[in-house]
């Protein structure tokens, strides 16, 4: 049965066609990358629980030095995971967050408390603060 | 009856998960990926190769005349020896799953009751779940051998058949025909439920209860039933893994009964299977529960969260049910997890029946082509399932490396690995976006391909078989653009319910 293996070939083609094909596209395509600046810096205010909608994703390069200077209106305990940074904050001091950006991926901070520890059952609104999100280079 | 088993099992399991409260999760659970959306241009590309070669497959068996309905098999341990040697193989390592059962449940019980820092959790969701069904679809069926409720029952069988040799153990009833697997189907309702919705998932205590709970009524079963009948037709994840290694290329051999074959990778799928019901929407759930598990991590799924939490302070929610925030978030994932099965199960039934008309009843009605196309789903499931937990699997599996050594979370350092820091950037993005995409696409194909031959056997007549796969064609492309798009989200936590 002489088709299977022209199958084969056409597939195997179609398929080493498609990953290189895909592998040029992403830095034409890929969400806008903001420009290779080695250090990257963020000022974030914690107000009622929440940042602004514009410091909800940070986007970085993969090797930047970043820099997130945080202020909260409360007392926090911030958490970035996978990088695994913790920070206290007193009220309306800023606290700083540094890491190199050395693994690529969507790592959320997160405020595993705020103020004294809450009494009430339903606090809205919890979940991640922002994302940061490092993009391979 | 089994079915009424089934139903105090669920029952006990809920009873289990409200017992034990009392030892709180940490705020971020369990199996947090680190995962970038794919980006754009593979959403594209793959969405766009699975269409184009959709049509390739089509084009090519519509002028392959003939039916390759016998595939090669190679037959492995061929020998005596090699037969004898690899039973002896399978002993040990009977026994050492059956070790790590025991240890599991034993950490689960008495370690400390901090997710990361007790080897029950990861062995569960990580090992169990994840690395075992993958073994599966790739390898084999290694439940077989792994199976610690099999092993255990089996040696207290050969212990009883020693001591009283004239005296059966076990009760010996008859299982009902009626039942066929539905108690395997339940209990896989069950089980998804528990890994994408309870609260207890990363409770060690809760977890290893639950195993026990479930122990309970696999040995129960066993005893009543045969413990070949219960793992046929109950053991939920004697069938699950068995569903995913008709797809592996290395099988027991049927026609000797021992030693295994070697074949052309979903070979298996080709067989007629003569599925019951319970089997076919087995196999749908499967699918579909895999993918419910993609969408809740959607920013789609965190409008839903965000919409319970929001429902006013005097909805029903919170005064009639009186539920907690979390306990509200649950309910509305439960709600969305049945949804969403019964959507595929609609789904499928609708393209049969539309097949059913094009073809004018020749492959039999609706349900008959059902049950002889869901197979053919398969390996865009397993598909889905690399593509989902690929990077899961490398990144959070490294937690095995340091619970090794310290399962309890007591501070042993058994093999002196206890302080490895696991490198989450093992598998990076770019590798995760070309396994993910290349996987469905791949898992998508051989389902064309499979749909296909399985149509040809099924209708006979080539321009029939091509008319009934079109609208099997529409499902399958579909599904695989709703899997690229759920991998294309931003992965979104909201309030885990903890």
């Amino acid at each position: 049965m002489p088709s299977i293996p022209r199958m084969a070939m056409i597939l195997c083609g179609v398929l080493t066609l498609a990953l290189f094909g895909a592998n040029a596209v992403p830095g034409l395509m890929s969400p806008a990358v903001a420009q290779s600046a080695p250090s990257r810096q963020f000022a974030i205010a914690i107000k009622d629980r929440k940042v602004e909608a514009a410091a909800s994703l940070l986007r970085v390069s993969q090797g930047d030095a970043v820099e997130m200077v945080l202020t909260s209106d409360e007392a926090a305990e911030l958490h970035l995971h996978g990088y695994n940074i913790l920070l206290s904050l007193t009220p309306n001091v800023p606290g700083t967050i540094k890491f190199t950006a050395k693994i690529a991926g969507r790592f959320p901070l997160e405020a595993h408390r705020f103020g004294a520890a809450s009494g009430s059952q339903r606090h809205r609104g919890a979940g991640p603060l922002l994302y940061v999100e490092v993009l391979p280079r | 009856m089994s079915a009424r088993l089934a139903t105090g099992c669920l029952a006990l399991l809920a009873w289990a998960s409200s017992a034990l409260v009392g030892t709180p999760a940490q705020a971020h659970g369990f199996g947090q990926r680190y995962d970038l959306p794919i980006p754009l241009s593979f959403y594209v590309f793959g969405a766009g190769a699975t269409v184009a070669l959709s049509f390739v497959m089509a084009a090519m068996f519509l002028q392959t005349a003939h039916l390759p309905d016998a595939y090669p098999r190679l037959p492995l341990l061929r020998s005596a020896a090699s037969r004898r040697w690899a039973g002896r193989l399978a002993i040990v390592v009977r026994t050492l799953a059956v070790a790590y059962f025991i240890l599991m449940i034993g950490a689960g019980l008495f370690g400390a009751q901090v997710p990361l820092r007790n080897i029950i959790v990861v062995s569960v969701w990580i090992v169990g779940w994840v690395v075992i069904s993958l073994c599966s679809a790739l390898v084999g069926d290694v439940w077989r051998i792994l199976n610690p409720w099999d092993t255990l029952f089996a040696a207290v069988e050969k212990i009883h058949g020693r001591l009283r040799p004239n005296h059966p153990f076990g009760l010996g009833r008859t299982y009902p025909s009626s039942l066929e697997t539905w108690p395997a189907f339940l209990l896989f309702v069950a089980f998804a439920w528990m890994e994408l919705i309870w609260d207890g998932r990363d409770v060690p205590a809760r977890l290893a209860s639950a195993m026990l709970v479930y122990s309970g009524l696999t040995w129960a079963g066993m005893f009543v039933f045969g413990r070949t009948t219960w793992c046929k037709s109950a053991e939920v994840f004697t069938i699950v893994f068995g569903i995913f290694a008709q797809f592996a290329p290395v099988a027991t051999d049927e026609g000797s009964g021992n030693g295994l074959i070697l074949r052309l990778p979903a070979g298996g799928l080709l067989e007629d299977w003569r599925t019951s019901w319970a089997m076919m929407l087995l196999v749908i759930a499967l699918l579909a529960t895999v993918t419910f598990d993609g969408l809740l991590e959607t920013p789609l799924w965190a409008y839903v969260d965000v919409a319970v939490i929001n429902t006013p302070d005097d909805s029903l929610l919170w005064t009639f049910f009186g539920f907690s925030e979390a306990a509200a978030l649950r309910v509305a994932r439960t709600a969305g997890l049945m949804l969403f099965i019964l959507l595929f199960i609609a789904a499928f039934l609708s393209i049969c029946n539309i097949m059913a008309g094009v073809t004018h009843g020749k492959g039999g009605g609706t349900l008959a082509l059902a049950h002889r196309f869901v197979f053919s789903l398969l390996p865009i499931s397993i598909a889905y399932h690399i593509a989902h937990y690929f990077s899961y699997l490398f990144n959070g599996g490294q937690l095995i490396i340091p619970l090794l050594s310290d399962p309890f979370g007591f501070g042993w350092d058994l093999f002196g690995t206890a302080s490895y820091q696991p490198d989450i950037g093992l598998v990076g993005p770019i590798l995760q976006w070309y396994v993910a995409v290349a996987a469905i696409v791949v898992g998508h194909i051989i389902a064309v391909c499979l749909a296909h031959l399985s149509a040809l056997a099924t209708f006979g007549d080539r321009r029939l078989a091509m008319r009934s796969q079109l609208s099997i064609l529409v499902l399958m492309v579909g599904y695989t653009m709703l899997s690229l798009w759920i991998l294309s989200q931003p992965i979104v936590e909201t309030s885990s319910g903890s």
